[in-house]
């Protein structure tokens, strides 16, 4: 029988927590029981849906930033036009 | 959900136009610096991130596309960050923050294993709800950059980005056990934050 702190435990490392991927049969057991493990399943998953929601897009750079990037990257390239592998 | 992948040209990429790549810098450049920023401080960040950037120029050709490009390129500044330790020799000090960083959820069970101080309900019952509430979007942004390197990758790429938990444990070079570690380390730090901020209104 699984306890709360395996619960936690699993659920929390479970990649696939946001996607509603079918959780083990044992922990659908013991949610069904636990209604602490219930509500920490809940905030978890809100707080997943949050960051996704929050980062919708990225935050972009300053042209002066990607100008700068770029001539350091051609500085390389001239410098060391095909560097050994490493 | 439209991505903004979408709309980058990725053979245009692999055939060497620059307008693409600069595209990619002005999108990524910000991301890469806070992935790489806990792995080696802010001195040698934009160092390491510049560096990822000649690196994924001179391989662009060869972007196979297993992963999408932004999950390539933070793989990319994450070796970078790694080569960058060994040469300081902190290595080891990465390692320790990766892998003896605290279980978020000390003390919240008894020695049977049950909920000793379980969590209480919260006031907001939504996203966005929970957004709405003052500075909760800086709070959130601050404890995930303070996560160590790896951390921060996986809940960015795994939580955020949705990539396949897969294509990332072989872009990051991390075992699927490793890394389901660390994404209970990242996710708990990420949960008792929040659960704070519920309960104070503070970060
Ligand atoms: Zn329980």
């Amino acid at each position: 029988m699984l306890n709360c702190r395996e619960l936690v435990q699993e659920t929390t490392a479970n990649p696939d927590l946001l996607e509603g991927s079918r959780l083990r049969l044992s922990v659908r057991l013991h949610l069904m029981m636990c209604r602490y493990c219930r509500r920490y399943v809940r905030q978890l998953q809100r707080l997943l849906a949050l960051l996704r929601r929050q980062h919708d897009s990225d935050k972009t750079c300053p042209p002066e930033t990607v100008e700068r990037v770029l001539a350091e990257i051609r500085q390389a390239e001239l410098k060391q036009p095909d560097p050994p592998a490493s | 959900m439209a991505s903004p992948e979408d709309t980058i040209d990725l053979d245009a990429l692999r055939a060497g136009d620059q307008a693409v790549f600069a595209e990619l810098i002005r999108r990524y450049h910000t991301a890469l610096l806070g992935l790489v920023r806990p792995m080696v401080g802010d001195a040698h960040a934009e160092e390491v991130v510049q560096e990822a950037w000649i690196k994924a120029h001179k391989h662009c050709s060869r972007f196979a596309g297993r992963s999408t490009i932004k999950t390539w390129l933070c793989s990319i500044a994450v070796n970078e960050a790694r080569m960058q330790l060994r040469h300081d020799k902190r290595e080891s000090e990465l390692r320790m923050q990766d892998s003896s960083g605290e279980d978020p959820y000390l003390e919240r069970f008894n020695s049977q294993g049950s909920w000793s101080s379980p969590p209480a309900a919260w006031q907001a019952d939504s996203p966005e709800a929970l957004l709405a509430q003052g500075n909760l979007a800086d709070c959130l942004e601050k404890t995930l950059t303070q996560l160590p390197g790896n951390q921060q990758a996986l809940i960015q790429l795994r939580d955020i980005d949705g990539e396949a938990f897969e294509t990332i444990c072989n872009e990051l070079a991390l075992s699927a056990s490793n890394a389901r570690v660390l994404l209970h380390r990242a996710r708990g730090a990420l949960y008792r934050m929040l659960e704070h901020y519920e309960e104070t209104g503070e970060c």
